[in-house]
């Protein structure tokens, strides 16, 4: 008896130990909850019913940073492009680049852009803005002790010279007509001078910016949440008193999520696509982006340096199949390396599929028994499913190929050192400039390390791209890049396969803006009101 | 009984030190570079060697081990690469506790329910097979199923289908029943079948015989005087369910979006966080070895004949 009453005690014990250690710790969000109306300054009203509560966004991971200079992955940029402002913006609606912070641009030398700032901003630490905030921003970004990932994108910039409170010419090494298309990039958002004041090189700085909404909470690796910045410059307010980031590793809890409308927002997979477009609860939406999927070849040595081997093995991979098969018809057939909705994108017809052509060109190489190693990063299922497809398609003209995964820090470290055959990467032309869709990743100066992994050097490629980063005449720069397409659907380092489209899931939710790099702005979504 | 506990305290630290070391080398000699991941795809040598350099690991193997070890001593198991704050907080401000609760929560619903499916399947077994039979297909089915597709199939249940349940989070009574089962399950599975082999055999020994012929009433002899012997090796089973459940926590944790440790150990594995992975690794061993000296220190408490060493 006394043995088992020791027993029920434990368990319970036990249980009251855990129910009391648990607590409850929920917040006091007001999902839905109808607050006052926000009537924007320029006179537009809205509705009453539609206007606060907060809007969940659900994400597969978590926001790594809030610092603009040294984020990498999709989470940080999305969280911070709700709060922070840069000089310029690319409309999410039209695609349109616009000035945001700036109130002009202009290219006034071939080396000097001069921006004229918007007067009377202020960041919600109560910082002004000014030409010196801009300076100190800019300088930061270029500091190589800070080591950004985005060095890259401005690393043209020689010098950013404050003219008067509101000017700022910057100086760049040579012409280069997309920088304002790069000062849209999240690592050209402005942050506080106060906030930068009191960071250490190196550290990240506090996202002080004077975006829509202000950082209110944040539980690392769970949630980041939101709330309306009151004092915000622009011609309307955001609607939503709140935005929160929820952070859920599982894809298939992710999307019960939106179905049950525990979260109003997710960028889904292309398998949900066709799923979701059965369940009433959830809209679905297809949205072009930038972003190229591509297989690329290592054209330094052995058989992939001669331009007919390349080529057969882009005749002999069907583009249609993969798109169609392996990624559920979630997005456009790529012929060449720029989405139609990059600026200027040049129209090239791409290397058919075509066995028999393919067979002949590798015939006319001299190359036989041909085996070559496939790597992709660990974990991404598509591009494995894309080598094992390569695999099958190369062995029909004889082509061996070893399909094999690495980790994503190995895989990127072995890809730059060039230790590989083919490789499937994805690349997302972020400022819409042909430039930044081809220099970083196709210039001989980019081999290796800063980008180039086809380890291509093509000296007329080369000419063109510097001509092309450095006329601000937009139908010469059309004509470069038409040119450059053909050149690369030619000498083959890459077998574009596909544009991506993003697959958007909401419910419950209208108004959430998404630009082309597929980075969502919620400061003008509205809940629907719930029926019970 | 004060010489055990202190023996044992003492074995634990060459046990940590030893995983310590193991855990170091690991995740040090296997390819991938964290400042590489950090710096991005398109970072050019120069902003490597200084991402290297802002993460301390330019320095060789063993000096990096030696500052780790020697700060450990001191209570510090560094700075989390990804977030930037001390590895200390990140373990213990939240996610600890919420871990132990779920393990704990786990534990005693696959204890309850196991004693309960393993008591009435040995119970049954002689007049009721049938029963029995279906009580271990049960239990077999909890066993072979992973828990990460039972977790899914009970959101598709509780919260999509029913909208009884809400999908993630802990906290509410609500929040902690799709987990607690998930985690439950397995674990019940074990022990229920632990049980019942382990009560059969007691039941068919003579004292038991002899307390039928008696006529004392199948109550009394299971509870009062077969499960006291019966329930020994179920107590190893549950020591040992209590370390797979903190492992399948990491699961878990992941479907229902639980921010506790097995959350942090698969973020900071996927960011190659090493800090914050050397730490949260070494505080499982230590779990473990916690857990074990608890398993010890119970079965004495059943049964005083045991030694316990």
């Amino acid at each position: 008896m006394k043995k088992r009453s020791m027993w029920l005690a434990l368990l319970a014990v036990a249980f009251l130990l855990f129910l009391t250690a648990c607590g409850t710790d929920e917040d006091g969000s007001s999902l839905g909850e109808v607050v006052d109306p926000t009537e924007a300054d320029n006179g537009d009203e809205v509705s009453p019913a539609m206007t606060g509560g907060e809007i969940v966004y659900v994400v597969a991971s978590d926001v790594v940073t809030l610092d603009p200079i040294r984020s990498n992955d999709s989470a940080s940029t999305d969280a911070q492009s709700q709060m922070l402002d840069g000089l310029t913006r690319f409309d999410p609606v039209t695609a349109e680049l616009l000035p945001r912070l700036a109130t002009s641009f202009e290219q006034i030398e071939p080396t000097v852009w001069e921006f004229s700032l918007r007067q009377g901003i202020y960041f919600t630490d109560g910082a002004y803005f000014d030409a010196d905030v801009v300076a100190l921003n800019l300088n930061r970004l270029l500091d190589p002790e800070e080591a950004s990932p985005a060095l890259f994108i401005v690393e043209m910039i020689t010098e950013v010279e404050v003219v008067d409170t509101y000017t700022v010419h910057i100086h760049t090494e040579f012409p280069f007509a997309p920088l304002p298309g790069h000062l849209a990039h999240r690592s050209g958002f402005m942050v506080s001078p106060n906030a930068i004041a009191a960071t250490e090189v190196g550290e990240d700085v506090e996202p002080v910016g004077t975006g829509p909404f202000i950082l209110s909470d944040r539980e690392y690796g769970n949630f980041l949440l939101m709330e309306r910045n009151d004092a915000y410059w622009g011609s309307q307010l955001a609607i939503p008193d709140y935005v929160r980031f929820i952070v859920v590793p599982e894809p298939a809890t992710r999307f019960a999520m939106v179905q049950t409308g525990e979260a109003h927002y997710l960028v889904g997979q292309p398998t949900d696509f066709a799923v979701a477009s059965d369940i009433d609860s959830i809209d679905v939406d297809l949205l072009q982006t930038t972003t190229l999927d591509y297989i690329g070849f290592n054209t330094a040595e052995g058989p992939l340096a001669n331009v007919l081997v390349r080529q057969a093995i882009t005749h002999a991979i069907d583009r249609n199949a993969i798109v169609e098969g392996l990624a559920e018809g979630v997005g456009l057939v790529a012929t060449g390396p720029l989405a139609p909705l990059v600026d200027m994108s040049p129209t090239v017809e791409g290397l058919d599929f075509d066995l028999e052509l393919a067979r002949a060109l590798l015939e006319e190489s001299g190359y036989t028994d041909i085996e070559l190693n496939f790597w992709y990063n660990e974990g991404n299922n598509f591009r494995g499913l894309v080598g094992v497809f390569v695999q099958a398609s190369l062995a029909e003209i004889g082509i061996t190929v070893n399909v094999a995964s690495l980790e994503w820090g190995a895989y990127l470290e072995a890809t730059a050192a060039g230790e590989h055959d083919m490789f499937m990467l994805g690349w997302v032309t972020t400022t819409g400039d042909p430039d930044y869709g081809l220099f970083p990743i196709l210039h001989s100066d980019q081999v290796g390390d800063p980008g180039n992994r086809f380890f291509f050097e093509n000296d007329e490629v080369d000419a063109l791209l510097a001509r092309g980063r450095q006329s601000s005449d937009r139908a010469y720069r059309m004509a470069v890049y038409q040119e450059v397409a053909e050149l690369l659907v030619y000498e083959a380092p890459m077998v574009p396969l596909r544009f991506q489209q993003a697959v958007l899931l909401s419910n419950g939710v209208d108004g959430i803006l998404t630009d082309f790099a597929n980075t969502p702005f919620f400061y003008r979504a509205t809940l629907r009101p719930t029926v019970d | 009984m004060l010489y055990f506990f202190i023996k044992r305290l003492l074995q634990m630290i060459p046990v940590a030190i030893g995983v310590t070391i193991a855990v170091f080398l690991i995740l040090h000699l296997i390819p991938g570079d964290p400042a590489r991941i950090m710096a991005g795809e398109a970072a050019n040598p120069e902003q490597l060697e200084q991402m290297r350099i802002n993460l301390g690991l330019h320095l060789p193997l063993h000096e990096q081990f030696l500052n780790y070890f020697g700060n450990l001593l001191q209570g510090d198991m560094g700075t989390s690469i990804r977030t930037g704050r001390p590895v200390v907080l990140e373990i213990f401000e939240n996610r600890f506790l919420i871990t132990l609760q779920l393990a704990i929560a786990g534990t005693s619903l696959s204890i309850l329910l196991g004693l309960i499916v393993g008591i009435l399947s040995a119970a049954t077994k002689t007049r009721y097979s049938f029963v029995e039979k279906l009580l271990m297909l049960v239990s077999l089915v909890g066993l072979s199923m992973p828990n990460f597709w039972l977790g899914i199939l009970l959101i598709q249940l509780f919260s999509v289908r029913l909208d009884w349940l809400p999908i993630i989070g802990w906290g509410t009574w609500q929040q902690m029943i799709m987990p607690m089962l998930t985690l439950g399950v397995t674990g019940m599975a074990a022990i229920a079948r632990m049980t019942s082999n382990s009560l059969t055999e007691v039941l068919a020994q003579d004292y038991i015989r002899t307390a039928y012929a008696k006529g004392v009433k199948s109550s009394v002899i299971i509870f009062r005087h077969a499960l006291k012997n019966g329930l020994i090796p179920v107590v190893t089973i549950v020591g040992l369910q209590f370390g797979s459940l903190l492992g399948g926590a990491i699961i878990t944790e992941s479907i229902f979006a639980i921010n506790g440790l097995g959350r942090l150990v698969v973020d900071a594995i996927r960011a190659q966080d090493f800090p914050l992975l050397q730490g949260a690794v070494l505080v499982y061993a230590l779990v473990f070895v916690v857990v074990n000296f608890l398993v010890d220190i119970s079965y004495r408490l059943i049964n005083k004949r045991m030694e316990l060493n």
